[in-house]
């Protein structure tokens, strides 16, 4: 076993990223991103490393290609086939302070600012006062520098927000993002599993107290936050036990389970078990409480499938032979479908790719599964719930939960827009951009065609107030909606941009034709959360709309290929 | 170097799962008595410890790999159960009403080591309880450790972060021997390790024993600088070699501060630009994946070496022209192969490669070439003997892999040995489907020996490997370009058993030190057959069993040694006994009994 474990740990562990399987189109632009790596103070970030990770695709699996950067900071990741990406630098004792969620294709440049991270540092002793030596401890971020509650904060970041105490207790995570912290020992994680070093103890927060209970440390940016003692409680905390049933044996070779206990009301990891051919859990050091359980089977292609949320109460006993069922996931399926241009923009690329189109399922409601996804890496994780269609057109997005969807479709070039999207059905297809995709659990949905269309305008402008010196309201949201009374329920003609502190708003990949806008102050809800639906998806909100807008009358017309910059929106 | 995913790592962790296995179990109905108990005392410079946690854990016996209720625990959670005890006023603890079994105790007084070395360097006692026993001495002599700590700064005095510093022990007769440091590439990687630079480029090393010592920092195999650049290895204060380091002395329980460490220049890389070709037609290939690994370095201080692997050179993928740029790379010597992770899990590739070399000296190197040939395709149906069908499913959930050896040797002893030979002759690797195809490609000519590997239980092993009803019991010839269909596999599951106890005579085996047998053959005593091997820990009383093993003659073999501990320095073994091998035939749903005798007064022993 010896020749294969090393050939195994050989080729697993060592190779940073793998390649797919051998194609035959002939890309015309080299499979390069490249770009520079900065830094808020001006260090020159030599040696750090960006990943370019294929949206929907296993970072295992052949989707992850890598780069170290010059001593200018500079980088080029290489070998990359056409599709959409994700790109994550790394640099130790940094932290990257741009939007992580933003995609890039082949032949883009990058500039990725990163600034030094904050410190937190402290001392932990045990009820006796001693100094606890060479226990992890790990920095949960609540809240980001703007105040969102940060959902899966710790996952990200995780592996580099918790370190050990030394000989004298004391222990110093640097790296850390803006943000409010709860610093804690005998902590779960997606990584080292527990609580616990020994999975006994409940985990204590600082100053000495469970997690409800946990003083918050600020940390403003490239600071250090000392002090953070923190006394641990001792105690044995209980167990959750049980097993998981159901769809536990996937398609492939690796199947593991994990399962998460999150507390009820916060959402905050609790404890965390993963294990590889077996279905029996155990988790230990868990508090008196109200938490929920999930069970999530992966495999190495990152086919999952997933437990409904089990809600348990511990109150003075261990709580033993819980049963977790897990479910298959849904998934759609589909072809994007190019209509011959009846006219060509200027500015359109040498050709469109057809796998650099990201289709998106956004489900209505609650988030999917963001913590049974919150074992992988963001930068996969980000990706759950897209994918890229193959050199023919092919796509499909797995891993659905139950539930209503619409289908979101990022396209790389200004030139191109989403003219219909409808569902293979007799006598005529369904319109899908109207009425949605309804997923029961498990189901699998195909025969889904996005038709996409050369021509689109764009637009761009600011709003500016129409009394001189007043400010413009915060959430601030322009519409864009069809002019034409047959248009009135063509959703695909709506479209919504948020306007940024200057006032400036964007639309891109417009069908032309006919427009109204319309400037409208979003909810507080609606602003914070990053799944909401577009306001015209909503029959009523439509109709306010489109009255608002009539009466406004902000009228624009876009034609066939426009590109409208600086126009004025008065507020 | 990529920091890994968490599922990067659990990938890794799963393939070294021979090596680490735990059994995780719920909490079940227990109805041993539980009378037994142990004790003992923890004292700190002969002076007793007080209110000190020592943690007493039942370890069940890590189940042979192969056999059913192989599982792994990748949170290490649980092993059985944990209670947990304080020292009194006087150092001693007790635990009670403990049921027959083996445990651990472990003492939670990190930063200390204990007062005598031993190689027991853990701060761990194994001791095994007979219902009823009450266990005494269970002692834990320790003294406080030292203490290194300083700075690591590059050549223009600004910190580096994470970055790795070793230690080297120096002994008296100024020789050195490597002692730990930040080696263990898992604990780097997780910021585990203490000796690990933080932000201010501080590193802080604890739990030493007196001694002098060479701290050096640099160096790292360019796989572990964990996006930090990469940086010839230097000693204490600023010494490019150990002859000029700066022996640093730590006295018992002594903090040492202020052992900086100024790295020279960041290690200069470049870049090699090469293509694939396919040998026959010469045409490229696009698209194909390739790998490179150094297999030496030009200054000769790769932290991982003496197995032909001097670090991680990267990998690339084949542009329209079958073109690829593989950059970052230090100067020394490296070799090049196709290689695709995803069609190792997937379906494999055609194709194979003999494996390119190339050296950097101080440039760039272009025109590197690797000639992709055609192999060949073994395929056919696997099936389960005895139409067992409970183990049906198990199919799906087993791989086979195909590992070639040359008809001729290896050109050279580079390539033959390590993870470099390894990599080369990289396996094919199949899954099995519904209908029990399967499909090895890629093959090159040589003697092909199948093995089944599976990751979760129900392990299934090869019989029998069969073509037109002819076993072939030593592997499958490939010769030239012929793909061979229709063979037929063979599997089952073992049901064999061998249980046996070790006699110990002429001495005693002293504390800290355990005995493991392992178990090789059945039906072809192969050594490429690997799938064949199998161990067990054998336990307080001298008895160990191997389950689910394939009928034939195996080869036991008993080897003691010390109990390991990662994150202590590997003792230097003296008087070690020599290995004992015994032969045993197991037959079909029998346990086969044996006694191995380890004979400590022989004078023939190991001596390192």
């Amino acid at each position: 076993m010896k020749r294969l474990s090393l050939t195994l740990a050989a080729l697993l562990f060592m190779a940073a990223s793998w390649t797919a399987t051998a194609q035959e189109t002939k890309p015309k632009r080299e499979g390069v991103i490249s770009g520079r790596v900065v830094a808020d103070d001006g260090q020159p970030m030599g040696g750090a490393q960006v990943v370019a990770v294929g949206v929907g695709k296993s970072p295992v699996m052949g989707a992850a290609q890598m780069s170290s950067c010059d001593a200018d900071g500079n980088f080029k990741v290489t070998g990359l086939s056409h599709g959409v990406y994700s790109i994550v630098a790394r640099a130790p004792g940094y932290v990257s302070v741009q939007d992580q969620s933003r995609k890039y294709r082949i032949g883009e440049s990058v500039i990725i600012r990163m600034a030094r991270g904050g410190v937190i540092t402290g001392r932990v002793t045990d009820e006796f006062g001693e100094p606890v030596v060479g226990v992890r401890v790990a920095a949960d971020r609540v809240r980001d520098s703007e105040g969102k509650p940060g959902a899966g904060a710790a996952t990200m970041n995780e592996m580099y927000s918790s370190r050990s105490t030394d000989d004298r207790g004391v222990y110093r995570i640097y790296g850390l993002e803006a943000g409010a912290y709860v610093v804690g020992v005998n902590v779960a994680s997606p990584i080292f599993g527990g609580p616990g070093q020994t999975g006994r103890e409940p985990p204590t927060y600082h100053p000495s107290s469970p997690r409800g209970a946990a003083t918050e440390v600020n940390l403003r940016g490239a600071e250090e936050v000392a002090g953070v003692d923190i006394r641990a409680r001792g105690g044995r905390g209980r167990s959750i036990s049980g097993t998981v049933s159901g769809e536990t044996q996937g398609d492939g070779f690796i199947n593991g389970v994990a399962v998460t206990l999150y507390g009820a009301a916060d959402k905050n990891l609790v404890g965390m078990t993963t294990q590889i051919g077996s279905q029996n859990f155990s988790l230990r050091g868990v508090d008196d409480g109200e938490y929920e359980l999930t069970a999530t089977r992966f495999n190495e292609s990152m086919d999952l499938a997933i437990s409904a949320p089990r809600r348990v109460v511990m109150k003075g006993a261990d709580l033993n032979g819980i049963e977790l069922k897990l479910l298959k996931l849904g998934s759609v399926s589909g072809r994007v479908v190019i209509e011959a241009p009846k006219a060509e923009c200027e500015t359109a690329s040498d050709q469109f790719k057809v796998e650099e189109a990201m289709i998106e399922m956004k489900r209505d409601g609650r988030a999917p599964g963001v913590y049974a996804f919150g074992f992988f890496p963001m930068e996969a994780g980000g990706n759950l719930g897209g994918a890229t269609p193959d050199k023919i057109g092919g796509f499909t997005v797995k891993n659905l939960e139950a539930g209503r969807y619409r289908v979101n479709t990022d396209l790389p070039d200004e030139s191109w827009y989403i003219r219909a999207i409808t569902q293979a059905a007799t006598p005529k297809p369904i319109d899908v951009s109207r009425s949605g995709l309804t997923l029961k659990q498990g189901e699998k949905i195909s025969g889904i065609e996005i038709t996409i269309a050369q021509g689109a305008a764009s637009l761009s402008g600011r709003v500016v107030p129409s009394r001189e010196g007043a400010q413009l309201p915060k959430r601030l949201r322009v519409h864009l909606i069809p002019a034409e009374a047959a248009a009135a329920d063509d959703l695909l003609r709506y479209a919504e941009s948020p306007v940024r502190g200057d006032g400036a708003f964007e639309f891109k990949h417009i069908a032309p034709g006919k427009y109204l806008l319309s400037a409208r102050q979003a909810s507080e809800k609606d602003a914070n959360d990053d799944q909401s639906r577009p306001l015209a998806w909503d029959a009523v909100e439509r109709g306010k709309l489109r009255r608002e807008a009539a009466a406004a009358k902000n009228e624009i017309e876009l034609k066939v290929c426009e590109r409208v910059k600086e126009h004025i929106l008065r507020w | 170097m990529l920091r890994i995913t968490r599922f990067q790592i659990l990938l890794s962790i799963t393939s070294l799962f021979i090596f680490s296995v735990a059994n995780a179990q719920t909490p079940q109905q227990d109805s041993r008595p539980r009378t037994a108990s142990v004790s003992g005392r923890v004292t700190v410079a002969g002076k007793p410890a007080v209110n000190v946690k020592v943690v007493v854990t039942e370890v069940k016996d890590r189940p042979a790999p192969g056999s059913q209720d192989f599982s792994m625990d990748l949170t290490g959670a649980g092993t059985g159960e944990d209670h947990v005890a304080l020292t009194d006023a006087e150092g001693r603890y007790r635990v009670t009403n403990l049921p027959e079994g083996k445990y651990e105790a472990k003492v939670s007084m990190g930063g200390h080591i204990r007062e005598k070395p031993s190689p027991n360097e853990s701060l761990v006692e194994s001791f095994s309880l007979d219902e009823g026993e009450s266990r005494g001495n269970v002692d834990f002599a320790l003294v406080r450790g030292g203490v290194i700590t300083g700075r690591v700064t590059d050549a223009d005095g600004r910190p580096l972060i994470a970055r790795a510093v070793s230690l080297q022990g120096v002994d008296i007769q100024g020789g050195k021997t490597i002692l730990r440091g930040s080696q263990n590439p898992m604990n780097l990687m997780m910021g585990l390790d203490g000796s690990q630079t933080d932000d201010r480029g501080v590193y802080r090393i604890f739990g030493l024993r007196a001694g002098r010592y060479l701290v050096s920092a640099g160096g790292e195999s360019d796989v572990f600088t964990g996006g930090a650049g990469s940086y010839p290895r230097a000693w204490h204060p600023d010494a490019a070699d150990e002859n000029h380091a700066k022996v640093v002395e730590v006295t018992s329980g002594g903090e040492v501060t202020g052992v900086d460490i100024r790295l020279g220049a960041a290690k200069k890389t470049y870049e090699a630009l090469g293509r694939v070709v396919d040998d026959e037609t010469g045409k490229p290939i696009a698209g194909a994946g390739v790998m490179c690994i150094r297999v030496k370095a030009a200054d000769e201080s790769a932290a991982i070496d003496g197995i032909g692997f001097g670090g991680f050179g990267g990998n690339a993928k084949t542009d329209e022209q079958g073109n690829f740029r593989l950059a970052g790379l230090a100067p020394g010597q490296y070799q090049l192969n196709l290689f695709d992770q995803e069609s190792f899990l997937t379906g494999g590739s055609n194709y194979y490669s003999d494996g390119s070399k190339f050296e950097i000296h101080g440039g760039d190197v272009a025109g590197v070439e690797i000639r992709a040939k055609s192999g060949v395709t073994i395929s056919g149906v696997a099936v389960i003997e005895d139409a067992d069908q409970s183990a049906k499913s198990s199919l799906s959930q087993t791989m086979l892999m195909a590992h070639s050896m040359p008809s001729s040797p290896p050109a050279s002893p580079d390539e033959a040995g390590g993870i470099a030979g390894a990599f080369a002759m990289a396996p094919a690797a199949s899954r099995i489907g519904i209908d029990g195809a399967f499909s090895l490609k890629g093959l090159r000519p040589g003697k092909v020996t199948i093995q089944a590997v599976s990751v979760t239980g129900g392990a299934l092993k090869i019989t029998r490997i069969e073509r037109g009803g002819v076993e072939m019991t030593e592997g499958i010839v490939v010769t030239g370009r012929e793909d061979i269909a229709g063979v037929r596999i063979v599997l089952g599951k073992g049901s064999g058993k061998i249980r046996g106890r070790v006699q110990v005579t002429g001495g005693a085996l002293p504390d800290g030190w355990r005995m493991t047998v392992t178990a090789r053959g059945g039906k072809n005593i192969s050594s490429f057959d690997s799938s064949r091997s199998y161990y067990a820990d054998v336990d307080g009383k001298g008895w160990f069993v191997i389950e689910d093993l394939l009928p034939g003659e195996y080869e036991l073999m008993l080897s003691v040694q010390p109990e390991i501990n990662p994150n202590s320095p590997p003792q230097p073994v003296q008087n070690m006994p020599a290995p004992v091998t015994q032969k045993v035939v197991v037959t079909k749903g029998q346990e086969a009994q044996v006694t191995v005798t380890l004979d400590l007064s022989k004078k023939n022993r190991e001596e390192k």
